[in-house]
């Protein structure tokens, strides 16, 4: 976060309504949780992350804890965001781009080709959207929020070790392993 | 190509971004380079809202702030315990030292003061009891067997039925001051009743029977034992 203030201080000060602490509360959430919806649910991204972020907000006040336990909390609200959405709309998951696009931005699928050039976020985020849903979100909470496999399964209502065996399975499809074209939604 | 069999170890360290795509296991540099662009800076288009975003937080942040109460600093907190301590001991300490000076007066009421002298008691200390407490039976006992009569037996029955605090019979004209005399001579008593039964005198009221002229004695026989 902000090199020259500690935590607890920007905590302390955005509690008050301080601009340059919630400022800096936002540039380190939002994003993040931003990339997060935009993989799993892209039509409501932008909205779903803005109502997270109000929720943090109004939630400053009673929450407990550092920069790590912030971040999980944050995606904790965005992700419960996520479950309501679809609750109401009745629906068990979503496609979060066409299929086409995301084939497309994903690449090639030559994976030492691919290798050779510079991947940007988006595509990076397209090529997780290839997975598996519960192997995507544990992907991204993972690389995303910082945790660690525990505090993944604890957002997501599952074991520590269901949590482990996704992850494994996602890097190996991630890595090729698994052909892409076996990814069934 | 088989790829490398990740360990959970090797698994954590690469999703959390510590593995450079040139260090990856065989197989792996792709995914390490995946991850590390997903994790990149936040970019100027995530971002085009941040103004909206913090004015509506700091809206949010000072409605949820007018909702609390005053925050307090845990040492005015602790002050204020403090004092409410002080307080509650002294007003306890008070309370003990008042009721054990008016024990020492014998100035509680008789329930209370007994109260006191027995509590007193059993940690060395004498204060006077309570004036027992009489019933009616007690004082109906007293008024039917005692020997006195008149304003000394009123005084008696009131002193037992006050626990001594009364002074009836007390204030009363000196016996040495002469009757007043009236023009009926006659009893205006009934001799029977005063006596027991026992008097020899007129039962009647002389006076009234002999319109006023009756010089019938009214006092007890002083014969009846």
């Amino acid at each position: 976060m902000i090199p020259q203030e500690p935590f607890e201080a920007i905590l302390a000060a955005a509690r008050t309504g301080a601009e340059w602490a919630l400022v800096e509360l936002y540039r380190d959430l939002h994003p993040r949780v931003l990339r997060y919806l935009r993989t799993m649910e892209p039509s409501e991204a932008e909205d779903l992350a803005s109502e997270a972020w109000i929720d943090v907000a109004a939630g400053l006040g009673r929450f407990e804890g550092d920069e790590r336990a912030f971040r999980s909390w944050g995606f904790t609200i965005a992700r419960r965001r996520l479950v309501d959405l679809r609750r109401q709309r009745g629906r068990r998951n979503t496609v979060p781009l066409p299929r086409e696009a995301i084939v497309e931005r994903a690449g090639t699928g030559n994976v030492e080709e691919e290798a050779m050039t510079e991947l940007g976020t988006e595509e990076a985020l397209a090529r997780i959207a290839t997975l598996p849903p519960d192997q995507a979100e544990v992907v991204l909470l993972r690389v995303l929020a910082g945790l660690d496999s525990g505090e993944v399964a604890r957002i997501l209502g599952k074991r520590p070790g269901a949590v482990r065996v996704l992850q494994h399975r996602a890097l190996r499809r991630l890595a090729g392993e698994i052909p892409r074209e076996s990814v069934t939604e | 190509m088989r790829r490398h069999q990740l360990d959970d170890d090797t698994a954590d360290r690469l999703l959390s971004g510590r593995i450079q795509p040139d260090d990856a296991p065989p197989g792996y540099g792709e995914v390490a380079r995946l991850i590390r662009a997903v994790s990149a800076p936040a970019k100027a288009e995530e971002l085009a809202f941040q103004e909206q975003a913090i004015a509506a937080a700091v809206e949010v942040v000072g409605s949820q702030a007018a909702h609390r109460p005053a925050p307090r600093s845990r040492r005015s907190f602790v002050r204020q315990k403090l004092l409410r301590a002080k307080v509650a001991g002294l007003v306890v300490a008070g309370t003990i030292i008042g009721t054990t000076g008016l024990a020492f007066a014998g100035a509680l009421p008789d329930g209370a003061q007994n109260t006191a002298s027995n509590a007193l008691a059993k940690i060395g200390i004498s204060v006077p009891s309570g004036h027992p407490a009489s019933t009616g039976q007690d004082i109906s006992g007293v008024a039917t067997t005692t020997d006195s009569t008149g304003v000394d037996k009123g005084a008696e029955i009131s002193g037992l039925a006050s626990g001594g605090v009364s002074q009836a019979g007390q204030h009363g004209a000196p016996d040495s001051t002469p009757p007043v005399t009236t023009p009926n001579s006659g009893g205006t008593g009934t001799a029977d009743t005063a006596s027991g039964g026992a008097s020899g005198a007129g039962t009647g009221t002389a006076g009234t029977d002999s319109g006023g002229d009756s010089t019938a004695g009214s006092a007890n026989d002083t014969t009846t034992p």
